[in-house]
């Protein structure tokens, strides 16, 4: 149950945001927030996933220094980047957007609490994503670091749309 | 972060360490049978820095000083605040000392920040150690609507 659509797409795209003036690397948190011109884009046509939270990525990028309390810095645009097109590829029609938490440090975690799963996807960078996953059925839980590989966490986010219970059922669980 | 990784030894096992809860940090979970807010596991992330830890407050200090707690830890950013006692933080193989603000060019003061640390270099708290945090915390100022976890 619970039609899907994986977004084929053969790679990730690189940036194709407006030019950045003083765009900087990755490990500089601080965003330049006098020119907000900085804006998450992804490449090919969007799914309904990355239009939801486009402003939210935007919201994340330009948070204030300290924004937690402590020393908090704003997501970085090239690990919001990373994540949007991440997105993208993850896009399934008939499940929620993934709810996006910011972390300290400029990188930023994709969330989803459903189906009696708990995913939590770490964007540390590009091509630098550790994934865990904890099923509440089962009460068992699974951690993978991925680089470029990315399918076994689309089938974790395809299985978000599983009918569990009634497979639980006919299990006999 | 000036200081290097420690356990301080004037912090009590019996101290209450807080930790601010910002609204960036609470999500919905939908798991359950009903739909809720709570706090993210990530507000019991480390920094990635391998020598970084966690960001607390100690509350002893601010006692010490006459500083209302919930007061200070607090504000519209970060409405909400828990707490762990040291005990419950080095029960997981971690330790916890002083790392006060100061000077920074752009955070404001803040004596009575301390730090949460792993006892060997890493990117992560191990998963037993930000589950520990998570099963440990309860709430020093607590967010209406919004469960622990």
């Amino acid at each position: 149950m619970g039609e899907s659509r994986m977004n084929a797409q053969p790679d990730f795209t690189t940036a194709f945001q407006d030019e950045i003036p003083n765009y900087r690397a990755i490990t500089d948190g601080v965003s330049s927030l006098s020119a907000r011109g900085t804006r998450i884009r992804v490449a090919h046509p969007r799914s309904a996933w990355v239009n939801e939270l486009e402003k939210q990525f935007d919201v994340l990028t330009s948070l204030r220094r300290g924004w937690d309390g402590y020393a908090g810095v704003p997501v970085s645009f090239t690990c919001a980047q990373f994540a949007a097109n991440l997105v993208e590829r993850l896009y399934v029609r008939s499940l929620p957007a993934p709810q996006l938490v910011p972390m300290p440090n400029g990188t930023m975690r994709l969330e989803w609490h459903m189906n009696e799963f708990d995913i939590e996807v770490d964007v540390l960078g590009p091509y630098d994503v550790v994934a865990y996953r904890a099923d509440l059925l089962n009460d068992s839980e699974d951690e993978i670091e991925i680089q470029t590989d990315f399918a076994e966490l689309a089938e974790w986010v395809a299985a978000l749309a599983a009918d569990r219970v009634q497979l639980q059922e006919v299990a006999g669980g | 972060m000036a200081v290097q990784p420690y356990d301080e030894a004037e912090i009590g096992d019996e101290d209450k360490i807080i930790r601010r809860v910002p609204v960036h940090h609470l999500v919905w979970d939908e798991n359950g049978g009903q739909r809720r807010r709570r706090i993210s596991s990530a507000l019991y992330a480390k920094s990635t820095e391998p020598q970084q830890g966690m960001s607390v407050e100690v509350e002893a200090l601010m006692l010490k000083d006459s500083v209302d707690p919930a007061g200070y830890v607090t504000s519209d950013e970060f409405p909400g605040a828990v707490a762990f006692s040291a005990a419950e933080i080095r029960v997981l193989d971690l330790m916890v000392g002083y790392d006060p603000i100061k000077d920074d060019p752009v955070l404001p003061d803040n004596p009575y920040h301390g730090e949460v640390w792993r006892k060997t270099e890493a990117r992560r708290f191990t998963g037993a150690q930000t589950n520990g945090l998570r099963d440990a915390a309860k709430w020093y100022v607590q967010i209406e609507g919004v469960e622990l976890k």
